[in-house]
């Protein structure tokens, strides 16, 4: 096994590699420069006074020759300093993450915590009226766009009922909160942004687990299950649920950097400061380092990710575990 | 002798937006206690069907009995409530499948898999006893070091091994017929044999009656006390062993025989084949469905289907030219 997992980290270099080279040369060729506000907007600013602010980000030098020296300080672990304000890289992104993986994870729990039971009822009662009812409902969350249903619920909850704040992580006087307090106006910041990412998350896995439930309810062990006459319970929470949760192990094991990476449009909307709304203002500003940084940190949890699943399977599905 | 199980004039559609495709149509037989039925012929032929719907094991809401009696033991288990039948289903009547490979759940090992069946229908075995008991079991298959395979996962069993798995649940409730549905097809030819002894080993020290499925009319020969032959949803030649082996009547019946690979086939002497196809359920041809590969059809054969003529107490034969 822990060979297993040294070899599986070592496949992950070169990937690493591979997906650092592309994302780094795509995001420098996308039209804009990191300069631009600061010059562009500018009509005194002179030749001179351009190549010198070029030089001073190393922007100068071909592209290739850039990543070089990117990927140096990336060994050692120095994603660099934002060109926007000159904050390293690696403290920007780290502020940043808990905000957001609060946010991912809570909303996470919330989805599977909805998604199984329904995708599993779904599959036990096919074709029924509560089957049909929850593909409407989950389509519906599916197809409803964010940032619409974030701003009707904002105006209804927030401006009319004055429920809840309507957007930021805090209030005010969040400071000179007693801890309680501080916990109540966090979850009334929060509720929101939750409840809608993962009411718009629902369908995917939802749908993953009712199709998974009716291919293993159609299985031959399923057939023998129901052939030793055992109750209903038994076959579809012993025999079934079991067999057709394994898939979504890959699933979680990919939602990771998502759980990190935050939601660009949640964040925006509601100015929660955390790592979607940081990558957004970044690419806006062009700012290549935290681009990098963000893109980086997102590859490795997605590969790490991977990894987890992997091991996750080992030890919860019998066939892989005894398989070496 | 006194018969255990009766069917009348069974008929199980699949019935997709209303329309009615039998597969299998008017079937009638019996099973005698401590005996055993050998029911032959190719696949497609309507025999698993037959086997599931005795304990309305059929797969999906598409497929239903039709119209027919289904008598065991002074019941007539088609007409009682699921919740009834479960009391028979597992206990009185249990199955082995074709596939062992895909039979047994492979996300729980053979203990759990085996106690489920002790725990429901052998309460007199103590929780502490389970252990010993499963193993006195697993060795009466023929397992060997049966109390490490008890702790095994499906996987690591052989095809043999799996197969000897499934009889020894099987026979566990202490059932009064065992329904064997092709459960040597997926084996090798020297697992088949031992797999057949074991079968007539149990029947011999049990008591119990076996509902034998197979399209291998050698492997039918060598067990049976009664032999069915079924074709196209049908049965066209119901028999006592000994009588149908010495003298099948029915063209398709010859026509297996011919068809067994014999010491005399060589060069000059080539096997034989029924030429044709089974006809597709839904698609029967009018009249005999065996006619239009019949060697020895006339006139009356496309016209009219013809009954299951009784020749003498113990053979039946759906033939016009046992008509007289």
């Amino acid at each position: 096994m822990l060979r297993y997992i040294v070899k599986r980290l070592i496949m992950l270099i070169p990937l690493l590699i591979g997906i650092s080279l592309i994302s780094f040369l795509v995001i420098h060729l996308a039209p804009g420069k990191p300069t631009d506000v600061q010059l562009q907007l500018n009509q005194k600013v002179s030749l001179q006074v351009r190549e010198r602010i070029e030089k001073l980000y190393g922007l100068d030098k071909p592209i290739i020759v850039q990543y070089f020296s990117w990927l140096r300080r990336m060994l050692c672990l120095d994603f660099g300093v934002s060109f926007s304000d000159s904050r390293p890289v690696s403290a920007k992104i780290a502020e940043r993450i808990p905000v957001t993986l609060c946010v991912s994870v809570l909303s996470l729990l919330l989805i599977l915590g909805i998604a199984i039971p329904i995708g599993v009822f779904s599959a036990v009662w096919e074709g029924s009226f509560f089957d049909q009812a929850m593909t409407v409902f989950v389509f519906i969350g599916f197809a409803m766009p964010t940032f619409w249903l974030a701003l009707l619920l904002m105006k209804y909850f927030g401006v009319t009922l004055h429920w809840i704040p309507v957007s930021g992580l805090k209030s005010i006087q969040f400071d000179s909160l007693s801890i309680w307090g501080k916990f109540l106006d966090l979850s009334q910041h929060l509720i929101l942004p939750i409840l809608i990412s993962a009411f718009t998350g629902l369908a995917g896995l939802s749908r993953y687990m009712r199709t998974n439930m009716i291919n293993v309810l159609q299985t031959d062990y399923i057939r023998t299950a129901r052939a030793k006459g055992l109750s209903d319970k038994k076959i579809y929470f012993r025999h079934a649920f079991k067999n057709a949760l394994l898939p979504i192990i890959t699933i979680l094991g990919l939602s990771l950097p998502g759980l990190i990476g935050g939601s660009v449009i949640t964040e925006s909307i509601f100015a929660i400061p955390g790592m979607g709304k940081l990558f957004y203002d970044a690419v806006m500003a062009r700012d290549y380092p935290v681009i990098m940084g963000v893109l980086v940190i997102g590859a490795m949890l997605t590969l790490i990710g991977n990894l987890i699943a992997d091991i996750c399977y080992f030890y919860a599905d019998p066939r892989i575990r005894n398989s070496d | 002798m006194e018969k255990l199980l009766e069917v009348k004039n069974l008929t199980t559609c699949f019935v997709p937006e209303g329309r009615e495709i039998p597969l299998v149509d008017n079937v009638s037989f019996f099973i005698n206690k401590n005996s055993v039925l050998g029911f032959v012929g190719e696949s497609g032929c309507g025999k698993t069907m037959t086997a599931l719907s005795l304990t309305n094991l059929l797969p999906g809401k598409n497929c239903k009995i039709i119209s027919g009696e289904i008598n065991f033991k002074h019941q007539t288990i088609n007409q009682i409530k699921e919740k009834d039948l479960k009391q028979i289903r597992g206990k009185e009547i249990t199955y082995i499948f074709q596939e062992p490979a895909t039979c047994l759940n492979p996300v729980l090992n053979i203990k759990e898999q085996l106690a489920e069946v002790a725990r429901l229908y052998r309460p007199e075995i103590k929780p502490e006893q389970t252990n010993q008991f499963l193993i006195k079991q697993l060795e009466q298959v023929g397992i060997s070091m049966p109390a490490e395979k008890l702790l095994a996962f499906p996987h690591q069993l052989s095809g043999g091994e799996k197969q000897r798995v499934m009889i020894a649940m099987s026979m566990i409730p202490r059932p009064a017929l065992l329904i064997a549905d092709e459960p040597t097809t997926a084996l090798d030819v020297t697992i088949q044999a031992q797999i057949l002894l074991l079968l007539d080993k149990l029947k011999r020290e049990t008591g119990v009656a076996i509902l034998f499925i197979s399209h291998d009319l050698n492997v039918i020969a060598e067990l049976s006390d009664y032999i069915a032959v079924m074709y196209a949803g049908q049965i066209v030649e119901f028999a006592q062993a000994k009588k149908l082996l010495a003298n099948p009547r029915h063209p398709y019946t010859q026509g297996l025989f011919e068809c067994l690979p014999k010491k005399e086939h060589n060069q000059q002497n080539k096997l034989k084949a029924i030429i044709g196809e089974v006809p597709k359920s839904g698609n029967f041809p009018e009249g005999c469905r065996f006619h239009p590969r019949c060697p020895v059809k006339f006139d009356k054969c496309a016209q009219a289907m013809p009954p299951l003529f009784k020749l003498n107490p113990d053979q039946e034969v759906r033939c016009w030219l046992c008509s007289d």
